[in-house]
């Protein structure tokens, strides 16, 4: 017997329902790893909000699912807060200015009207004071004696070079020369620079 | 005897099995490696600015804090001024008010100086930012006479702190 093959021209072909199954298994895989990417990124949004607890929070208020208006708004919020934290630096830097400034002036003020008021052997009478925030405070004054017999001549003037020192401050006696018995004319400067 | 024909319904082999691996590679493409490559970014973009987010939000609070505490710590103080003010006006003395500084301008008997020269040293809600005074008189005591000098005020300036509860509100 002779084996002839009837169907040697015949292409090969594959039936349409074969084709459909062929390619319902090929899209299967791709739908498998779609789910899996979902997973993937559930799973990594947690950790972020795991890991940044702060963010997390504002994160759960917002819309998570689009992932790069989630980051947008954190950013738009970061530079919010970036602001609010410029404008507390300004005003807490003014207030430690102020507060050393006002704790500059008081102490000198504090020091220079004790020491006054402990000398009563001294009697002082001030000519001029200024006070000019960012240069100097400056205080002219007359010391004539009060009581003669007790009076030393640079008493008072020693006392507040010791009270005063600290604050940096320059006293001078500008005159010996005066028309009081025994008086003086000083001249007390406080450098107010920077501030 | 009739010829019978058989149709051969279908896809060739070779173009149905590389049509199905283009799909296939078409839809890898489309719906796994692309997402894939986009969702690693927008991961990555959203890790930083949660982690930038949660920074700055540590530096605020600090900030606040901070601000809070010095608020607190002036708020006893806040009336100091107003205080002041009313007492001077009390005694005559006028003050104009621009910007949160209180201003003035003229004469004061020297026992209304030394009062204020003793709150001015004292008061910690108020802060000077501007003084100066002339004694009205040359030489102003001729010893053993009770001559009242008058002090001259060229300018007066005083202010008070201003912690602004509003920023601690934010």
């Amino acid at each position: 017997m002779v084996g002839v093959n009837l169907y040697k021209r015949k292409k090969g072909k594959l039936k349409i329902t074969t084709f459909l199954l062929l390619c319902i298994i090929l899209v299967l895989p791709v739908a498998a790893f779609r789910i899996t990417l979902y997973s993937i990124r559930e799973m990594e949004v947690n950790s972020i909000r795991a890991e940044s607890p702060n963010a997390s929070r504002y994160m759960s208020a917002t819309q998570i699912s689009d992932l790069r208006s989630a980051s947008q708004q954190l950013d738009q919020q970061s530079s919010i807060m970036n602001q609010q934290i410029r404008t507390l630096q300004t005003a807490s830097r003014d207030l430690e200015r102020d507060a050393l400034y006002q704790a500059r002036i008081q102490g000198a003020l504090e020091g220079f009207l004790d020491v006054v008021r402990s000398h009563t052997e001294s009697r002082v009478y001030i000519n001029a004071l200024s006070i000019a925030r960012g240069k100097e405070l400056r205080i002219d004054f007359f010391e004539t004696a009060s009581d003669i017999e007790q009076y030393k001549p640079d008493s008072l003037e020693n006392a507040l070079k010791q009270r005063l020192q600290r604050f940096d401050v320059r006293i001078a006696r500008t005159s010996s020369e005066s028309l009081f018995y025994q008086g003086k004319y000083i001249q007390l400067n406080l450098p107010l620079t920077g501030m | 005897m009739a010829k019978k024909s058989v149709k051969n319904v279908g896809v060739p082999r070779t173009i149905g099995i590389i049509f199905a691996i283009f799909l296939f590679a078409v839809l890898l493409i489309v719906f796994n490696i692309l997402p894939l490559i986009e969702q690693t970014q927008q991961l990555r973009d959203l890790r930083e600015s949660a982690q930038q987010y949660d920074r700055i939000f540590t530096v605020l609070q600090s900030e606040t804090q901070k601000y809070q505490r010095y608020h607190q710590t002036l708020l006893p103080f806040q009336k100091d001024l107003d205080t002041l003010i009313e007492q001077l006006k009390n005694l005559g003395y006028g003050f104009t008010e621009s910007g949160g500084k209180f201003s003035f301008k003229g004469s004061m008997t020297a026992s209304h100086f030394a009062w204020l020269l003793e709150n001015l040293s004292m008061l910690r809600g108020v802060r000077v930012e501007q003084m100066e005074i002339r004694n009205s008189f040359q030489f102003p005591i001729i010893v053993g006479q009770a001559i009242q000098p008058v002090m001259e005020f060229r300018s007066l300036v005083i202010a008070r702190h201003q912690a602004n509860a509003s920023l601690l509100r934010r």
